[in-house]
């Protein structure tokens, strides 16, 4: 029994050590390893051996049992690692191969500028106020005191809906909608952005186009807190290197009024083609509110003061992205807004 | 408006150069555009005189002229045919190179040689309209005696000089003249200004002249005065010169003088052959309604009450302000005129104005505002030119009719008020000085305020904060501090925006990108897509003065505009492509209300979705479910429950259209366009266009707060679930009975197949669904998902005779 134990050791042994992959190895599991294996073959017989050898045999068999487990074990792992390390090998990919791109649509460039420019004015302190389109002549002319046949209103090309009602041509309204919902006097600080409409179609005019207007009113608001309101804005849309520039204007609802240059962010004030070698471009409107126009909200303009600004999103997004032509924010070729 | 430098020179003492006094003025809110250098490409220009004009031998077309230039006799030859003998007449010589562009160089023509060229005022670079039609025609001519032979045409031309252009704002129209200009430079320079006082001393001989003014709310004032004209010559060089480069075209003296002193005043003058205004007397009153005036311009003028006249005993003679009438117009035979110098009604010449299209410079000025002192100044320094120019003499005394006037406006100012805009200090004294230079009168109350006559010149100051303003602009806004409002202030943005962004966020996350179309289009946008139902042009907004009748109706969808977008770009060999867009659309209400306005959600897809590519070998199309999946997309981001219900719309597939509902409540639609509608369109017909629409007003009112919902400790239990039904029952129909028969523990239903074929039989499908059960609390026990999967199978047999498959 003894020698028929070492016996089967020594083929299982040997066995094991040929092996050389895992189905051979599985067959040499079932050959002596198994129910049905070598092993317990040969343990069944324990009944026939003499009681007093049965102890010693059987621990020889566990010793032995466990030797070649220990050794099927050891030579498992090594084909299974040695089976990975092919199976590795052979499955290199050519990294380069496109992804699989999912399609993601892109943003308009002017809807891009529209929430960064909100986004800078939410910063500064601002709420912001989107409003209707089409309005009253009350609150688009009448009630920022160009009233009717006011040569002013040669500033501004109209479209008309009826004697009564037009196509807004700033989003100036909304700030009397604003003042209107306030109590008398209650500070204000909005910017209103939005479509507008002017009766204008050429090179650099579209009939329709994008606006953000800002309006603070509160006691001793003033016209160095416009300035700086502005550079802040500049310095945070251009970079801190923009100088603002004001230039006494006329606007009817604003006295005084300027124009507002910055430094050209083409040639950032050297001087070049697009700012006509002056370093500087005009990019808005501003001023403080004049007391008629606080008047007809009911403000008092002994008690509170305000200043207001408007500025084109479509010209910031042109001087942002350093697009050259007007027309390409309207036309909607996928070629340009897949660049945003 | 161009403005010479040299003129305002003359009153007032410049001592900088143009292009540093333009910017001084643009710094001080009179905006000059431009520059122009009136003496640049004017070497080797000299005046000449044809000393000798004969035919050339080989040419019909051609003349050769001697030409005496001064220090030598040059040969040119010219195809002016408006050359004679002993003209004087500019010359470019060789070398020259002309302010068009033009180089002259010897040349020879048909054998002749060509030592330069006779020159017009086209190669000067005047514009055409203040050419005669003479001088549109052949060379320039100099009047006899005007100039001298070898004299320069710079000097010839008055073109020692600069024109500013200038961009003034409607408020400073007392800028528009050399003298208020003269003023303002005085001002801003800290210059005296000397403007020149000219008597007047009729010759008395006509005293019958009466105006009348009947409404002198609409004409404040009216001066009339009688000349005796005896030559109505052509004016001397240097006037039309001046008047050329103001852009106005020489005619005669008299109509030349007035121009003159209109660009100088700044106060429109206009004349009548005395003779032809019956009674002598001239009446300013609203037209009677269907009057009816030939004016100036030869045409029949039908006047209502709205327009302001001036009119004889029995006739308008002139529209006030506008234009004249034709048959009081000077003429050869004038023997007497009448000088009109007043002032109108800025609104009623604006209105009649724009009702006749008229735009004269008069009526530009008018309508903006004048002066009630220049009407005076105007007409005596017309008298004064009248008579030293040779025209003739005043024989009348000025008659004036209307009301005085307050030659100064005073208007209290309190320096603080200055400082408060200001936002900074500045003393009293300071802000008199400036308002001192500007030819305000100043005095210092003893409260510290200041009191201020303002000059009637100045319409645009009438309160306060006038004053302010000019206090401020001529201290210069670069002094002005920047500082920042002190105001309690938080950022706010409204939700509306923050629902956009998020909704944004997911059109491109699917794949959508973003346009930007105007809110109008044209009715044939309409009509091309079949809209009419909906969408019908006649109940749009439209707009009453359109660019275009393609820019004229207000949008009620953004379909035209995606569909637009969509074409350019499949246009471009963009293979296929998905456009979102957020745009207000509106829907009126009645005529005299102001339109509903919404805010749309509109997307568009066709063609190509996927690209045929290495991992995936099927090319994927935009078709119906691509763009609905997108808008469940949407809406489950936003919480918000959604039903499609089939609906039928002209312009889309009659298979392939829904409506979609919230609580009932229809918040957009969805569908493929239809097959009619995509071959108008041009589009290659196996195109697929699906549009969906959505109203993010409304979905805005049911979007819910994104809230934790508890996960579930214990596991579910998923079961499949294969049917055979009707081909025709919807999938819809289906699942909303599953999930009203599962009960609650029913947590999702999912369809994973469809089949339609032989093996379930004609005209049924098959149909297979995930149904996942749970329970928060416990463990779901198999007996109950088998109770309710019972319960869904019999009330599908029930309701839709399905049977298991």
């Amino acid at each position: 029994m003894k020698d028929k134990l070492l016996q089967i050791k020594e083929l299982a042994v040997n066995e094991l050590k040929l092996v050389q992959d895992l189905d051979s190895l599985e067959e040499v599991r079932i050959k002596y390893l198994s129910k049905k294996g070598e092993l317990r073959k040969l343990l069944s017989k324990m009944g026939k051996i003499n009681p007093k050898e049965r102890p010693i045999i059987g621990q020889l068999a566990n010793e032995i049992q466990s030797e070649i487990e220990n050794l099927y074990d050891e030579k498992s792992r090594e084909l299974k690692e040695f089976a990975k390390m092919m199976r590795i090998k052979s499955e290199k990919i050519d990294v380069t191969l496109q992804g699989e791109q999912k399609q993601i649509g892109h943003q308009h460039p002017l809807n891009m500028i529209y929430d960064q420019m909100i986004d800078i004015f939410v910063g500064m302190g601002f709420e912001v106020k989107e409003g209707r389109e089409i309005e009253t002549d009350y609150y688009n002319f009448e009630a920022l005191n160009i009233p009717k046949d006011h040569p002013a209103r040669d500033m501004q090309d109209t479209f008309y809906i009826s004697e009564d009602i037009v196509l807004r041509t700033h989003t100036s309204p909304m700030q009397i909608h604003t003042m209107e919902d306030k109590n008398k006097n209650e500070p204000v600080k909005i910017v209103c952005p939005g479509r507008v409409y002017r009766r204008d179609d050429d090179a650099t005019h579209t009939p329709m186009f994008h606006q953000i207007e800002g309006l603070v009113v509160g006691e001793g608001v003033s016209l160095s807190d416009l300035k700086g309101t502005l550079e802040l804005f500049f310095h945070q849309m251009f970079g801190e290197s923009t100088a603002v520039r004001l230039r006494p204007s006329y606007f009817p609802f604003t006295e005084p009024s300027a124009e507002v240059d910055i430094t050209c962010v083409f040639c950032g004030g050297a001087g070049c083609k697009v700012c006509k070698n002056t370093g500087w471009i005009e990019v808005l409107g501003a001023g403080m509110v004049h007391p008629n126009v606080l008047k007809k909200v009911g403000y008092d303009p002994d008690l509170v003061t305000g200043f207001a600004f408007g500025m084109g999103i479509d010209r910031m997004t042109m001087l942002k992205l350093k697009i050259n032509d007007l027309r390409l924010l309207f036309t909607n070729d996928i070629r340009m807004i897949n660049q945003f | 408006m161009l403005v010479s430098y040299s003129w305002i020179k003359k009153y007032v003492d410049i001592d900088i150069d143009a292009y540093e006094l333009a910017e001084k003025l643009t710094n001080a809110g009179v905006i000059v555009d431009n520059v122009y250098d009136l003496s640049t490409n004017l070497d080797n220009c000299v005046i000449g005189k044809l000393e000798e004009v004969k035919k050339h031998e080989n040419s019909d077309r051609l003349f050769i002229c001697k030409v005496n230039v001064g220090d030598e006799i040059l040969q040119i030859v010219t195809a002016a045919e408006n050359v004679e003998q002993g003209q004087l007449v500019p010359v470019a010589m060789p070398g020259a190179h002309l302010p068009n562009g033009l180089k002259i160089k010897k040349s020879k023509l048909r054998g002749e040689t060509s030592n330069g060229m006779l020159i017009s005022l086209e190669e000067l670079n005047y514009e055409t309209k203040v050419m005669r039609q003479d001088e549109k025609e052949g060379i320039f001519i100099f009047p006899e005696g005007s100039v001298e032979i070898g004299q320069s045409v710079e000097s010839a031309f008055s073109r020692d000089d600069y024109l500013l252009e200038l961009d003034l704002t409607p408020n400073r129209s007392d800028c528009s003249s050399i003298y208020g200009l003269a003023i303002e430079v005085g001002a801003i320079l800290n210059k005296e200004v000397k403007l020149p006082k000219y008597d007047l001393q009729p010759d008395v001989k006509v005293d019958d002249l009466v105006i009348e003014i009947q409404n002198e709310s609409l004409c404040p004032h009216y001066y009339g005065i009688v000349f005796e004209l005896t030559d109505d010559k052509e004016s001397p060089l240097w006037m039309q010169n001046t008047l050329r480069h103001a852009s106005m075209r020489p005619t005669n003296l008299v109509v030349d003088i007035a121009n003159f002193v209109m660009l100088e005043t700044g106060q429109p003058l206009h004349t009548f052959d005395y003779d032809k205004i019956k009674d002598n007397k001239i009446i300013v009153r609203e037209a009677v309604s269907g009057e009816v005036l030939k004016t100036l311009d030869e045409s029949e003028r039908v006047l209502s009450s709205d327009n302001l006249v001036i009119a004889d005993s029995t006739d308008p003679v002139a529209i006030a302000g506008v234009m004249g009438g034709y048959d009081s117009e000077i003429t050869k035979s004038t023997s007497r005129i009448l000088l009109e110098s007043a002032i109108f009604d800025h609104v009623s010449i604006r209105k009649t104005s724009r009702e006749f299209n008229l735009f004269s410079d008069a009526a530009s000025r008018f309508s903006k505002g004048i002066g009630r002192e220049l009407s005076m100044l105007a007409l005596i320094r017309f008298a004064q030119l009248f008579e030293e120019l040779g025209a003739g003499k005043a024989i009348s005394d000025v008659v004036k009719a209307g009301s005085d006037y307050e030659k100064y406006k005073t208007i209290i100012l309190n320096p603080k008020k200055v400082i408060s805009i200001a936002g900074q200090h500045i003393k009293t004294n300071e802000m008199s000085n400036y308002l001192v230079r500007l030819g305000f009168g100043v005095r210092l109350l003893d409260n510290g305020h200041l009191e201020v006559k303002s000059p009637s010149r100045r319409i645009d100051i009438v309160e306060e904060v006038d004053l302010v303003e000019e206090v401020l602009r001529l201290k210069g806004f670069d002094d002005i501090k920047a500082t920042l409002p002190k105001l309690d202030d938080i950022g706010l943005i409204p939700e509306k925006i923050r629902s956009r962004r998020k909704i944004k966020e997911i059109l491109r996350s699917n794949g959508a990108s973003e346009a930007v179309n105007y809110a109008f289009y044209g009715p044939e946008d309409i009509n091309r897509l079949n809209m009419n139902e909906d969408n019908s042009v006649e109940s749009s907004i439209l707009i009453g003065n359109p660019l275009s009748s393609r820019n004229s109706v207000m949008r009620t969808t953004l379909l035209p505009g995606l569909i637009n977008s969509l074409i350019y770009n499949l246009n471009r060999q963009v293979k296929g492509l998905c456009l979102s867009e957020f745009g207000t659309v509106f829907n009126s209400v009645n005529k005299s209300d102001l339109p509903i306005e919404n805010e749309m959600i509109g997307i568009i897809g066709a063609g190509v979705q996927n690209p045929m590519s290495w991992y995936d070998k099927n090319i994927k199309y935009y078709n119906f479910y691509t763009i609905k999946g997108i808008v469940e997309n949407i809406f489950s981001s936003l919480k918000i429950s959604i039903e499609f219900r089939r609906t039928t719309k002209e312009y889309l597939h009659p298979g392939r259209a829904a409506n979609i509902y919230t609580d009932d409540k229809l918040v957009g639609y969805i569908g493929e366009l239809h097959p009619d509608v995509v071959e108008k369109l041009g589009l290659e017909t196996e195109h697929r266009v699906v549009y969906a629409e959505i109203n993010h007003d409304i979905i805005m009112q049911y979007s819910k707060h994104t809230q934790y919902n508890e996960i579930s400790q214990f596991p579910s239990m998923e079961r499949d679930l294969a049917i055979v039904i009707d081909k025709d029952i919807i999938a819809g129909d289906i699942i909303k009975l599953i999930k009203n028969s599962g009960g609650e523990i029913l947590e999702s239903v999912e369809m994973f197949d469809l089949y339609e074929g032989k093996q379930v039989g004609e005209g049924k499908k098959s149909c297979a669904f995930q149904l996942k059960f749970s329970l928060n609390e416990r463990t779901l026990k198999a007996e109950e998902v088998n109770d309710a999967i019972d319960k869904i199978i019999k009330s599908l047999s029930d309701k839709h005779e399905a049977v298991l498959r």
